[in-house]
C-alpha cells in the first residue's frame, strides 16, 4: 500500500521532508505552537461553517429563523454554532499572540519580510471574516453592530461612502447586504485565507524558523546547519499534538459552557438597543469615540496598519534582544493601548 | 355666494360641538328618552361604552345619521337628509359595512343575504355589539329567525363542530406557545407561526358570514392543518431541549477525551 502511494504521490519523500528528517531548531518553544494551533482553529471553523451553512439560509425573511432552527431543532446545532462563536474570538487572540511572539523574536527582519506581510494581511482577512459573519444571524445586535461597523468604514475620507456602498448594495442594510455579507464570508474570504496560509507556511519552510534571540549574534540567518535540533517527528508532533488536543477541549468547553442571549430578529426601523461590536472591534469603536473628528480617528487606525505592514523595513537590522529596547516598549505600549481602549470601549 | 356662506356656517357648527352625545348637554338622551315601546337610552347608551364599538369611540351619529335638530342638519333642507333614523333592515349590513367592509362582502354573498331576513344586528345585537356564540348555530335558533328557509340537522352540526375544532385549535396552539414561553423558550418561527393562525381564525370568522359549507369547512381544515404544524414545531423543540442535557454529555465525554490524549501526546513527547 505504502509502496503504491510512495509511487504516485511520493509520500515516503513527503513524510521525510516534512516529519522525519525536518531538523526543528532546538530553541523552538511552546510558544511557537501558537500559530500551528492557529491553524486548528482555522479549520474547525471551516467544519462548523459548512455544517451551519447546510441549514443557514441567508434571506432577509428566512436568517433568524434558520438560525433559531440550527439552534432549536437541528441535534447538536446549538453546540456547532456555539463552537463557531468561540472560534472566531479564541482565532484572532491565538493570531495576535502569534503576531507578538513573532514579534519579540524578530521573526519578520531579512529574509522573514514577507511572512510578517502575509501574517499581518492573514490578520485582516479574518477580521473581515468575523465582521461579515456578525451579520449573519439577522438579529438586533448583529444587525446594528455592523451597521455601525460599516458607518466606520464610511468615515474614511473620499473612498469611505463608495466603499460602504459596495458593501451595503443599497442605501440601507438589507438583504442585498445580507447576501453580500454572505457570499465574501464563506466563499472570497476563506478562499483568500486558504491562498495566504499556503503562501505563509510556503515561506516559513523556506527560510526556516528564526534564529534563537538570545544567540542571535553566534548564528547565521539560515540556522538549520549551525543548530542540532530535534526531528519535526515525533517530538515536536506529539507535542504540538498535546497543545492540539487541550485547545480542542477548551474551545469545546467554552462552547458546551456558552449561554447566547435570546435575540430579537433584525428591525431597521428599531435602534434603541444598546449595541456594540464585538469585543476584538470595541478599540477601534472606542478611538473613533473619543475622537472628536470622525475622519481623524479612521485615519489614525489606517495609519496604524500601515506601520504594522512596514514593521519590517522599520526595524531592519538583525539586533539581539537587549538591544531592542525601544521596538520592545512601543510594542508593550501598543498591547497595553490596545486593550485599555477595549476595555474603555465594553465599559462606556 | 350664498352656497360659500352656507358651507361656511355648516364648518362652524361642524368644529363648534353641534353634534351629541351619549350623555351630558345636547346629549341624544335629552330628546331620547325611551317612551313607551322604546328601549330606555341609559340603556343603550351603557350597552354601547361597554361594547367593543364604545371603546373605538363609535357613536349614535355613526349608524344614525346626524341629530335633524341641529343648525348643521337644517342647512341641508331640501337636499338628502344627512339623519338615519332607524336604519332599514336591508340597510344594516351597508351600515356595519361602512367600517366591516370585508365581513359586509363575504355576507353580501350569501344566501342569508339574499334572502333579505337575516341582518347583523340578529347576532351580534344592536347596541351591545357581542360576539356570536355557538348558541346561536342551533336549528332552533336558525329556524326560528327564517322559517322558510329549512336548515337541517346536519348541515347546523357540521358549522357547529368546524367552529368548536376551530376555536380549540387555536387555543391548543395558544396554550402551547404560553407553554414554551413560562420554560424561558420564545421562538419567532412559533410566534409567526401562531400569528399565523390567529389571522386564519379571523379570516374562518369572517368566511363564516358567507354560510357556505364547503369554504368555512376548508378554512376549518387549513386552521387544523396550522395547528397541527405547530404542534409539531413545538415537539421537535421540547424534545430537543430534553436531548440537550445528553448532547452536553457527549460534549463532556469529548472534552475529557481530548484532554486525556494531550496528557498522553505530552507524555510520549517527555519520554523521547
Amino acid at each position: 500500500m505504502m509502496d503504491w502511494l510512495d509511487e504516485r504521490f511520493g509520500v515516503r519523500d513527503f513524510i521525510k521532508n516534512h516529519l522525519t528528517h525536518n531538523i526543528v531548531p532546538s530553541h523552538v518553544n511552546t510558544l511557537h505552537y501558537i500559530g500551528g494551533i492557529a491553524v486548528l482553529v482555522i479549520l474547525v471553523q471551516l467544519f462548523t461553517g459548512i455544517l451551519l451553512m447546510l441549514y443557514y439560509v441567508p434571506t432577509e425573511a428566512e436568517a433568524f429563523l434558520s438560525v433559531e432552527r440550527i439552534n432549536n431543532h437541528i441535534p447538536f446545532g446549538w453546540l456547532f454554532h456555539n463552537l463557531h462563536v468561540v472560534g472566531a474570538s479564541v482565532l484572532i487572540i491565538l493570531i495576535m499572540l502569534h503576531m507578538l511572539r513573532v514579534y519579540w523574536h524578530g521573526a519578520f527582519k531579512s529574509p522573514r519580510e514577507l511572512h510578517w506581510l502575509s501574517g499581518m494581511l492573514l490578520l485582516l482577512l479574518v477580521l473581515g471574516m468575523a465582521f461579515t459573519g456578525y451579520l449573519l444571524p439577522w438579529s438586533q445586535l448583529s444587525y446594528w453592530a455592523s451597521t455601525i461597523g460599516i458607518e466606520m468604514i464610511r468615515a474614511i475620507p473620499f473612498l469611505g461612502n463608495s466603499l460602504a456602498r459596495l458593501l451595503r448594495g443599497s442605501n440601507v442594510i438589507d438583504g442585498v447586504t445580507l447576501r453580500r455579507f454572505y457570499t465574501i464570508h464563506t466563499i472570497v474570504l476563506p478562499l483568500l485565507i486558504g491562498a495566504v496560509m499556503v503562501l505563509h507556511y510556503a515561506l516559513k519552510r523556506k527560510t526556516g524558523v528564526a534564529p534563537n534571540i538570545s544567540k542571535i549574534a553566534k548564528l547565521s540567518v539560515h540556522n538549520k546547519d549551525n543548530d542540532k535540533g530535534k526531528a519535526y517527528f515525533p517530538y515536536h508532533f506529539m507535542r504540538h499534538g498535546a497543545l492540539v488536543f487541550l485547545l480542542l477541549a477548551i474551545l469545546l468547553t467554552l462552547a458546551l459552557m456558552m449561554t447566547p442571549t435570546p435575540q430579537t430578529p433584525a428591525d431597521r426601523l428599531n435602534s434603541t438597543e444598546q449595541v456594540k461590536p464585538e469585543w476584538y472591534f470595541l478599540a477601534s469603536y472606542q478611538l473613533l469615540k473619543i475622537v472628536p473628528i470622525d475622519w481623524l480617528g479612521i485615519l489614525m487606525q489606517v495609519a496604524f496598519i500601515f506601520f504594522l505592514f512596514s514593521v519590517p523595513i522599520i526595524e531592519s537590522k538583525e539586533k539581539p534582544l537587549k538591544e531592542r529596547r525601544l521596538p520592545m516598549v512601543t510594542a508593550g505600549f501598543i498591547t497595553i493601548l490596545y486593550l485599555v481602549l477595549t476595555y474603555w470601549g465594553a465599559v462606556s | 355666494m350664498r352656497v360659500s356662506i352656507l358651507i361656511l356656517i355648516f364648518c362652524c357648527m361642524t368644529l363648534f360641538s353641534p353634534f351629541s352625545t351619549l350623555f351630558g348637554e345636547n346629549s341624544c338622551e335629552d330628546c331620547h328618552k325611551g317612551k313607551g315601546k322604546q328601549e330606555a337610552m341609559s340603556t343603550i347608551a351603557f350597552d354601547l361604552q361597554h361594547s367593543a364599538h364604545g371603546q373605538e369611540d363609535v357613536t349614535c351619529h355613526d349608524c344614525h345619521g346626524d341629530d335633524p335638530i341641529v343648525d348643521a342638519y337644517k342647512a341641508f333642507k331640501g337636499k338628502e337628509p344627512p339623519n338615519i333614523g332607524i336604519p332599514r333592515k336591508i340597510n344594516i349590513s351597508v351600515a356595519c359595512g361602512k367600517c366591516h367592509d370585508n365581513i359586509r362582502r363575504q355576507f353580501s354573498s350569501s344566501l342569508h343575504q339574499e334572502k333579505g331576513k337575516l341582518t347583523c344586528i340578529l347576532c351580534h345585537d344592536k347596541h351591545a355589539i357581542k360576539t356570536a356564540t355557538l348558541d346561536q348555530v342551533t336549528q332552533k335558533f336558525c329556524n326560528s329567525q327564517c322559517h322558510s328557509f329549512n336548515h337541517t340537522e346536519q348541515s347546523i352540526q357540521s358549522l357547529r363542530s368546524v367552529l368548536i375544532s376551530s376555536d380549540h385549535a387555536l387555543a391548543n396552539a395558544e396554550s402551547m406557545r404560553r407553554q414554551l414561553a413560562q420554560k424561558d423558550i420564545t421562538l419567532l418561527s412559533l410566534e409567526l407561526q401562531v400569528k399565523k393562525m390567529r389571522a386564519a381564525h379571523l379570516q374562518f370568522k369572517h368566511q363564516f358570514h358567507t354560510f357556505d359549507l364547503s369554504t368555512i369547512n376548508r378554512q376549518g381544515f387549513h386552521i387544523l392543518s396550522l395547528e397541527q404544524k405547530i404542534q409539531h414545531h413545538v415537539e421537535i423543540t421540547e424534545k430537543n431541549i430534553r436531548t440537550r442535557r445528553f448532547q452536553k454529555i457527549i460534549g463532556i465525554l469529548f472534552v475529557i477525551f481530548f484532554l486525556i490524549c494531550a496528557i498522553l501526546f505530552r507524555q510520549y513527547a517527555k519520554n523521547n
